[in-house]
């Protein structure tokens, strides 16, 4: 009987309410979601829809951020290998990257001072082969200064750098991809490349292991500088 | 007409109340009753994806679970025909690996509206907020990874062909870049060729054998995925040019087959059964606490470079050895 008194625009009524009510229930749960995520300086990128720009976000971290975070955090490289070459998980226990969850990443940040054997440019991949300080005249490090730079590894050295709030996988390359172009153009761009064998170097930088990587040969350890610096001989500095 | 306002007014206040009373008891009752994981993959030819599905699904049978598998085909119109499904099964979760990464989150978000909470696997949605978590296989890293052997593999130099997954699906488009935004910095390295072959293993022997025809001063095939690796292996066997290199990516049994027997080059393992089994658990978390109890949202897994050195060490895309 009632169905019968009820018109048609009543029922639209109805649905509607029963609709706004509804998604008020969604709303409230939603916001609550909201405020459980943590918020941090650069997660309106994701959450505002608004392109991520690659240039000017390191243009923002590089003086600020990267360079300070290296120069405190970088380990002697020589105590790094040490570990790294007798026992993989012990390094990364040691020395890898700290995420806040605890979990550790194969990634280190070192420093160390080298005379440079020799600039190899058989590969676009150029690399200077270091012997490290004390010097033997052994390969200990090989630096990769491009002009390809492989990987990613300043990027995954660094923990204020997160996936999430970049957006996706492109970006989070790109951004990668200038870290490793604005190390080329601070630290080996001023390099004079043809004649820096025999040279002393001082540098900064980063290695990034894959999971289940074996690490024996140099190649397996390619350090990605951050700092490059020249040393000037004694001899020079007192002419 | 009083008489009707005031019973129009009665209504009114009446009907919500026992609506919401209605669903609230529905829903309560949903829960109890269903113990349903809604598994999604984008198809049931392709061995990447059955892999993924049948991950899922076993691990979610493992925890208890009983599970709906269903195929989306990328069209993101026969994925929201799934979500409907899933919202009328009173689903407790369900896994999904998206059609597309644009049309695929007004989907995903029917359901979390329904309260069915949703776990992408694979394939990565732009929105956050909407799945509870993202197990996201990193195909732009293994594109890079698999261009860099690739390169190495030609010496940096030579004429190559590139072939291209479906377009619709945003990983063809993701892989095309990783692969480019590696080999473009080569000068020496010339594409010759680049064509859509539409993940398929026909269209690819189709496609490298008329390319062979017209270019034959080609030394290498960079390949979206493992199907059209092995359809451009079996064009340039039949055309009897086997020094060209031949690069995959997904880490199909197949292809991996090949490489042993020194056919097809390298390829790149997508670490897809893991990302279908961590989906899994993390949704049954959620189940169980409300939370997943990650940090993050999404979660990126990188994949990991396959070579002939190291091909017999995988099998149905798991680490064997």
């Amino acid at each position: 009987m009632r169905r019968r008194i009820v018109q048609p625009r009543l029922f639209f009524l109805i649905l509607l309410i029963a609709g706004l009510s509804c998604g008020s229930c969604t709303i409230k749960k939603l916001n609550e979601l909201d405020q459980d995520k943590e918020t941090d300086e650069y997660s309106t990128w994701t959450k505002s829809g608004k392109e991520f720009n690659p240039v000017e976000y390191v243009n923002s971290i590089w003086d600020e951020k990267v360079i300070p975070i290296f120069m405190e955090e970088s380990v002697e490289i020589h105590a790094v290998l040490e570990v790294l070459l007798q026992d993989k998980e012990k390094a990364l226990q040691e020395y890898g990257l700290t995420r806040p969850s605890g979990e550790k990443i194969p990634a280190f940040k070192v420093k160390g001072m080298a005379e440079v054997l020799k600039y190899d440019d058989s590969s676009r991949n150029g690399l200077l082969v270091l012997d490290l300080q004390p010097t033997d005249g052994q390969e200990d490090v090989l630096l990769q200064i491009g002009p390809v730079i492989r990987q990613t590894a300043i990027r995954d050295s660094l923990d204020f750098i997160r996936f999430t709030d970049v957006g996706n996988q492109l970006q989070f390359a790109s951004l990668a991809d200038q870290l490793n172009l604005r190390m080329r153009k601070e630290s080996v761009e001023p390099l004079d490349l043809e004649n820096i064998s025999g040279k002393n170097i001082c540098f900064y930088g980063a290695i990034k292991l894959e999971e289940d990587q074996e690490v024996q040969t140099l190649k397996d350890y390619v350090v990605t500088p951050v700092k490059i610096e020249m040393i000037e001989a004694e001899e020079s500095e007192n002419d | 007409m009083l008489k009707k306002i005031i019973v129009l007014v009665l209504l009114v206040s009446l009907v919500p109340v026992a609506l919401t009373f209605a669903g609230g008891e529905k829903e309560a009752a949903a829960k109890e009753s269903s113990n349903l994981m809604v598994i999604v993959t984008p198809d049931k030819d392709n061995t990447f994806f059955t892999a993924e599905a049948d991950a899922a699904k076993a691990k979610a049978e493992s925890l208890g679970y009983e599970t709906l598998l269903a195929v989306h085909g990328d069209d993101p119109m026969q994925e929201s025909d799934i979500i409907d499904t899933a919202i009328s099964s009173n689903a407790v979760a369900i896994i999904i690996d998206i059609a597309n990464a644009d049309a695929s989150p007004n989907n995903l978000k029917r359901a979390t509206d329904a309260g069915i909470p949703v776990f992408c696997m694979d394939r990565e949605i732009n929105v956050t907020g909407i799945a509870k978590a993202q197990l996201i296989s990193n195909n732009f890293q293994g594109a890079r990874l698999g261009a860099e052997y690739f390169v190495e593999l030609m010496g940096e130099k030579g004429n190559f062909v590139e072939l291209v997954g479906k377009e619709s699906d945003t990983n063809a488009g993701v892989r095309s870049q990783g692969f480019h935004s590696i080999i473009d910095q080569y000068p020496d390295m010339k594409m010759v060729a680049r064509e859509t072959a539409n993940w398929s293993q026909t269209e690819a022997y189709s496609d490298i054998e008329s390319i062979l025809q017209a270019n034959p001063g080609i030394n290498g095939i960079i390949c979206g995925n493992d199907t059209m690796a092995l359809g451009a292996q079996a064009a340039i066997e039949a055309a009897g040019r086997e020094d060209i290199i031949v690069m995959g990516f997904d880490g199909n049994d197949n292809v991996l087959q090949s490489m042993l027997q020194g056919k097809i080059d390298g390829t790149v393992m997508q670490p897809n059964a893991l990302n279908a089994e961590m989906a899994v658990e993390l949704a049954d978390t959620y189940i169980k606490t409300g939370s997943t109890g990650m940090d993050e949202e999404k979660i990126l897994n990188d994949c990991f470079l396959i070579t002939p050195a190291n091909a017999d060490q995988w099998k149905g895309y798991k680490k064997i050895k």
